[in-house]
């Protein structure tokens, strides 16, 4: 022991205990930051629709109710979602979009019979894509839930797209860094989709005026075919503000309707294919006339190609009776005014397929 | 070793509870949020299954227009589904299990529920399809009986089975469609079979509607079940588990964070604890060091500090100011600095092993060195002022500061002698005296050292002594002063103080300067009064001689009043005062002379008070009146003008001397109304007497210099004129010398504006004041009026003769008229008129009439005075002359 001790050496330790309580507090701060960050909403990207309203203004007391003019989604996801939606990177060979069947100009659909997947010819008629969000059903046969699943169901089945590769692909694109900042997971790039098409919604048809109080939005002819619709009992299948698609229903209810053709016998099985029950055989989803004047041709092989023809087809199979000329007229010229106004959906700058 | 090893220890002991610490942190934290948000997740689940099943029953009876309800329940469902099983994955075990068992049994119910719900939705719009289509179908069916070929038996059967279907049908939609069912299904068979045969578009109609009757009936039992399938599962029971096992998870969760923060606290007071023991060890161990080190530093300043300062006080010794001596206890001087050299001149060499009792040389007798050095070594200490003697003989002072210094049996040891110069301080400090009790200017003692030695002089007067305060005040020094500059009239006091030093033994007596042109002469040690005269007779020569000031010679006379001890006052201030007394009187007597006081002069200082207020009454009352005072041509005799001159006749008393009420008027203002009460009367007078054909005569009025001054003179002058319509001509105004030099571009104004009236100027007292030639020339006058002093003595003094010749040549050269006054003798008139003088003004010719008088002398010399004409009518030369001597203090109306 030095007689003049060192008074340097009493500082280090002063000093180095200083240093580790420093050091053990950041940590701490660390981990609460972590821990906070952790925090997040998992069901944004669960749900990226919300569920329809149950009550859409006061009840009418008609089967028919108007179209909301808006579906509340997250605006960022959404503009993914158009991004994606334009985007042939989605296919497995770069060749088709959700716009390539899903005409947004257009009635929402391809015109087509029957669609054109990755795979070739598929075995249905392309439904409409406009106002989904408010079916309870996707795909003929039901076969999904909500629109998450059936924008899955599409990419995967029929342009024949896998996850990982177009999140890959994706990457490659400084537009998507800037749109995607939280990642290209699948999840997100389905919810993206999803919050998209639900914002597809055509309000402000000539018969959602009507039914708003506007007189002379629709003819006489019109109204008569609305009566038609209700009495006749189109109304019990076709309603609600969709005018369809919340419900599964047989096809041949009075009289067999199958096995009238075999042009796709596969789908002529209808939701028996999907639940295997005797009762689902020749059942399919319910589809909505909104718009229907543009989506022909009909049914669920688009074998019908007029709105008359299926209206007829309906009433005899469906309802068991013959309906007069008369009464199609009436009919179709009610189903006419249900067209509304396109979703003013910006299509992004045109990509070109990789070669 | 063992010392890392225990840091070691203590390092780790405080990482480890500051990580318990974190830990505890993060794990005490409660989430309240989340708990609330189960709660209300799991009701509003049982909610809205509860509303689903409403709606669902509201359906199936048509209450329900369509099913966007279902659909959004179902919807919301789900989503409430997936939320719950979120926040069921938040849980911890075991509950998150439980809470994920229970979601399980509910989600298959859901999945179970939307099912049914399903195939509900769709049987249930084909039964209401049909419900809604039958009624149409009858009526069709109805209308084609009338066309159809029909017997009206069956025809009529038919319609009642109809009606009766149509009315079952109706039921069927309603509450309870069991009843309505076998009557529909009867109904339904005699429609059939009365209409067989009928037409084929009725069978088609019926059959449509059997059709959907059948539709009916076959869809409603298995409608119910799905209905009762879908609303059975009652999931209320899932949800209360859920929430329960929530609530259990939360609450536990918020019993462990407590014992978190339980176990937080400790670690905190912990920590505290630790962090305290830590700072406790450290400073204990910094206590010893700095003990340590303060022992050590200690000992190496006080030596640092010792040689310091051994360094310092050498470097003091050598570079002081101050001269230091140190001595041993025997007083032998050991060393001494250069400061010691260079204060006493002493070298050290001479200085060194000699007693330094023995440096004092000529110091005063309480003060040698011996004695000082026998103070110190008795007190220790002794502090004092010394005055010393250099080898070269200068003489120099010093604060000297001797202290003894003890060694440890409190014994002398040595002495340390230490001193400053104070030579300069003492010189400037005596300087400081000097000024305070000296006049600056003549560095004779001032008015207070003049006090304290006048009242020492009266202290130590001897009994039969006596003490004289002679003041001296210069005559018309203030127009010298103004005339010649202010540098000019330093140099004349300078002088003056000089003369008067020269005169007395100032060891003895005193010569000061109260201020001013005032001057003060203490004189002591004599017995006879008549020794102070002789003094001051010698004073008076000294200060007779001519003086040279700025190439001019100047003549200097003074008035002098004399007070002596003890007869004219007590103590300083009395004889002060009475010396006062006695100078005013000198001054009135017309200067150049010494007036000793006597009681006499008090009681006149009394009257002046009683006369002021006397003439503000004769003022009120008129008590005045003027007399006027011939004056004639030179050569004709002709009588040109008067001078009027005021008497003052107070009631009931003998009349008062111009010469003692007019200063009295001038000091207290009351010659300004005087003056003009004055100017009005002449005017007035002299108006009368031109009525009465005394056209040429002139009257003239003197001014006095307030009057000249007031800016009202003009005003009175014009006013005077115009009441009594005396032509400006006519009036003649008498100034003095003094009176225009003072502010001489003023003067020259005023002049210059009652010339532009139309009257006339004259100078009176010509040659008793300060006259500048140039100053003559720039004013606008018409006469100089010749002094009666100089005509006085004409006739037995040389000088005036020549004075007199002198100013009637320069009138002569100025173009200016000349009046003399005081002609008292043919002598005198004889001389002027051989002289040329203009205008002659005495006695000889008459002495100032009252108005009734003047009159009777007009008309007697109406055709010119002659000296030897009329002598009843003048009071003639030798006969009269000792009566008609005016008195000494006859003066025109207005000095």
């Amino acid at each position: 022991m030095p007689v003049l001790a060192d008074p340097a050496t009493s500082l280090p330790l002063v000093r180095r205990a200083r240093l580790l309580t420093g050091l053990a507090l950041a940590g701490g701060l660390l981990l609460l930051t972590a821990v906070a960050a952790r925090a997040g909403d998992p069901a944004a990207l669960a749900a990226p629709v919300p569920p329809p309203s149950d009550a859409a203004g006061l009840p009418s007391g008609e089967p028919v109710e108007p179209l909301p003019v808006t579906v509340a989604v997250d605006p960022r996801l959404a503009d993914l979602g158009r991004h994606l939606f334009f985007d042939p990177r989605l296919s497995g060979d770069r060749t088709l979009s959700c716009a390539s069947c899903h005409d947004v100009g257009n009635g929402g659909d391809d015109g087509r019979a029957l669609a054109e997947g990755s795979a070739g010819t598929r075995p249905f008629n392309t439904p409409s894509i406009f106002n989904t969000a408010l079916h309870a059903r996707y795909g003929w046969t039901g076969h999904t839930k909500s629109l998450t699943e059936q924008v899955g169901h599409a990419v995967e089945e029929e342009m024949a797209g896998r996850w990982d590769d177009i999140a890959a692909r994706l990457r490659q694109d400084p537009v998507y860094g800037r749109l995607a900042s939280q990642g290209l997971a699948e999840d997100r790039l389905k919810a993206a989709l999803a919050a998209y098409v639900a914002t597809l919604v055509t309000p402000d048809s000539p018969f959602d005026r009507w039914l708003g109080g506007d007189t002379t939005a629709i003819d006489e002819d019109a109204r008569r075919g609305y009566a038609l619709f209700k009495s006749y009992g189109c109304a019990s299948c076709h309603q609600g503000r969709a005018v369809g698609g919340t419900m599964i229903q047989k096809v041949g209810l009075f009289r067999p309707f199958f096995p009238r053709r075999s042009t796709v016998p596969e789908s002529d099985l209808g939701r028996f294919a999907v639940t295997g029950r005797e009762e689902d055989r020749h059942a399919f989803k319910v589809p909505s006339l909104r718009n229907v004047a543009q989506t022909a041709p009909y049914l669920h092989d688009g074998s019908i190609q007029t709105l008359e023809g299926a209206v007829r087809v309906m009433g005899y199979y469906q309802l068991g009776r013959s309906l007069t000329d008369g009464d199609v007229a009436d009919i179709t010229a009610f189903l006419r005014t249900l067209t509304g106004r396109p979703p003013g959906t910006a299509r992004p700058p045109v990509r070109e397929p990789a070669s | 070793m063992t010392r890392l090893r225990a840091r070691l220890a203590t390092i780790g002991i405080g990482a480890a509870l500051v990580a318990a610490l974190t830990v505890f942190f993060l794990e005490s934290r409660v989430d309240t949020a989340r708990p609330r948000e189960a709660a209300a997740e799991v009701q509003a689940f049982a909610q809205r299954e509860a509303t689903l099943n409403r709606d669902l029953v509201l359906a199936r009876h048509g209450y329900l227009p369509h099913v966007d309800p279902l659909v959004a329940h179902m919807r919301g469902l789900e989503a409430q589904a997936l939320r719950l099983r979120l926040l069921a994955e938040g849980l911890a075990e075991p509950w998150r299990g439980d809470a994920q068992a229970v979601l399980a049994v509910l989600e298959e119910d859901l999945a179970a529920k939307d099912s049914h719900i399903d195939a509900f939705k769709s049987r249930n719009a084909v039964l209401h399809a049909s419900l809604s289509y039958i009624p149409v179908a009858i009526d069709e069916a109805v209308r084609d009986l009338a066309s159809a070929r029909l017997s009206d038996a069956d025809r009529l059967h038919a319609e009642r089975a109809a009606a009766r279907l149509l009315r079952a049908a109706h039921d069927l939609a309603g509450p309870r469609p069991e009843l309505a069912i076998g009557t529909a299904v009867v109904a339904a068979a005699e429609l059939k079979a009365y209409t067989t045969g009928g037409s084929a578009i009725l069978a088609q109609t019926v059959d449509t509607v059997l059709a959907h009757l059948e539709m009916i009936l076959d869809t409603r039992e298995a409608l119910d079940d799905h209905l009762r399938a879908a609303t059975a599962p009652a999931m209320e029971p899932q949800a209360r588990r859920l929430d329960a096992v929530f609530s259990a998870a939360f609450s536990a969760a918020a019993e462990r964070a407590a014992t978190f923060r339980g176990l937080l606290f400790t670690a905190a007071v912990l920590l505290v604890v630790y962090l305290g023991a830590i700072l406790a060890r450290l400073r204990a161990k910094a206590s010893d060091l700095a003990r340590t080190n303060a022992d050590l530093r200690q000992e190496m300043e006080s030596r640092a500090a010792a040689e310091d300062q051994l360094a310092i006080t050498n470097k003091v010794f050598e570079r002081a100011v101050e001269g230091v001596i140190v001595a041993d206890a025997d007083g032998r001087i050991v060393s001494v600095n250069p400061a010691f050299t260079a204060i006493t001149g002493v070298r050290p060499d001479d200085a060194i092993g000699r007693h330094w009792g023995g440096l004092t040389l000529d110091a005063r007798a309480d003060q040698d060195f011996p004695a000082i050095w026998r103070a110190a070594r008795k007190v220790g200490h002794w502090q004092g002022e010394v005055w010393n003697t250099r080898p070269d003989g200068s003489e120099y002072a010093i604060m000297l500061t001797v202290t003894m210094i003890e060694n440890w049996e409190g014994r002398p040891r040595s002495y340390v002698a230490v001193f400053h110069d104070v030579t300069d301080a003492k010189a400037s400090a005596e300087e400081l005296h000097f000024r305070t009790y000296h006049d600056a200017l003549t560095r004779l003692p001032n008015r207070a050292m003049v006090r304290n030695r006048l009242a020492m002089a009266i202290q130590l007067r001897k009994p039969d002594e006596k003490v004289a305060l002679a003041l001296f005040d210069l005559d018309n020094f203030r127009t010298l002063n103004d005339g010649l500059g202010h540098a000019a009239g330093d140099a004349l006091i300078r002088e003056v103080g000089q003369r008067l030093t020269a005169v007395v033994d100032v060891d003895v007596h005193t010569v000061g300067r109260l201020g001013g042109d005032e001057f003060a002469l203490v004189l002591r040690g004599f017995t006879e009064v008549q020794q102070t005269v002789a003094v001051l007779r010698q004073a008076f020569q000294e200060l007779a001689r001519p003086l040279s000031l700025d190439g001019h010679e100047v003549y200097v006379t003074a008035s002098v009043g004399v007070a002596v001890h003890p007869t004219d006052g007590r103590d300083a201030e009395a004889l002060l005062k009475n010396a006062d007394v006695a100078l005013a009187r000198a001054k009135e007597a017309g200067g150049n002379t010494f007036q000793f006081y006597t009681q006499d002069m008090e009681a006149a200082v009394f009257r002046r008070l009683t006369l002021e207020a006397d003439l503000r009454r004769a003022l009120k009352r008129t008590e005045f009146a003027l007399a006027y005072q011939p004056k004639v041509c030179g050569t004709t005799g002709q009588v040109l003008g008067l001078e009027a001159l005021v008497r003052w006749v107070p009631q009931g008393r003998p009349m008062v001397s111009p010469a003692e009420f007019i200063p009295v008027a001038e000091q207290t203002g009351l010659i300004v109304p005087l003056g003009a009460w004055i100017l009005q009367e002449a005017c007035t007078f002299a108006e009368h007497l031109r009525r009465q054909g005394f056209a040429d005569l002139t009257i003239a009025v003197n001014l006095s210099a307030r009057q000249f001054r007031e800016r009202t003179l003009i005003d009175d002058v014009a006013a005077a004129l115009a009441r009594s319509g005396l032509p400006p001509a006519n009036l003649e105004l008498e100034i003095t010398e003094s009176m225009v030099m003072g502010d001489v571009e003023q003067s020259r104004a005023t002049l210059q504006r009652l010339k532009a009236m139309g009257l006339r100027v004259a100078v009176d007292d010509f040659g008793t004041g300060y006259s500048s030639l140039s100053y003559l020339k720039r004013f606008p006058l018409d006469a100089l009026k010749i002094d009666q002093s100089f005509v006085r003595d004409l006739t037995t003094e040389a000088d005036d003769r020549s004075i007199v010749a002198a100013i009637i040549s320069l009138a002569r050269s100025l173009g200016l008229k000349v009046v003399a006054e005081g002609v008292e003798t043919q002598a005198h008139f004889d001389f002027l008129r051989a002289g040329s003088c203009d205008v002659m003004q005495g006695y000889l010719i008459s002495r100032p009439l009252m108005a009734t008088d003047i009159t009777a002398f007009l008309r007697r010399h109406c055709d010119g005075w002659r000296p030897d004409g009329h002598p009843a009518a003048s009071p003639w030369p030798t006969a009269t002359t000792a009566l008609a001597r005016p008195p000494a203090e006859e003066q025109p109306a207005i000095a």
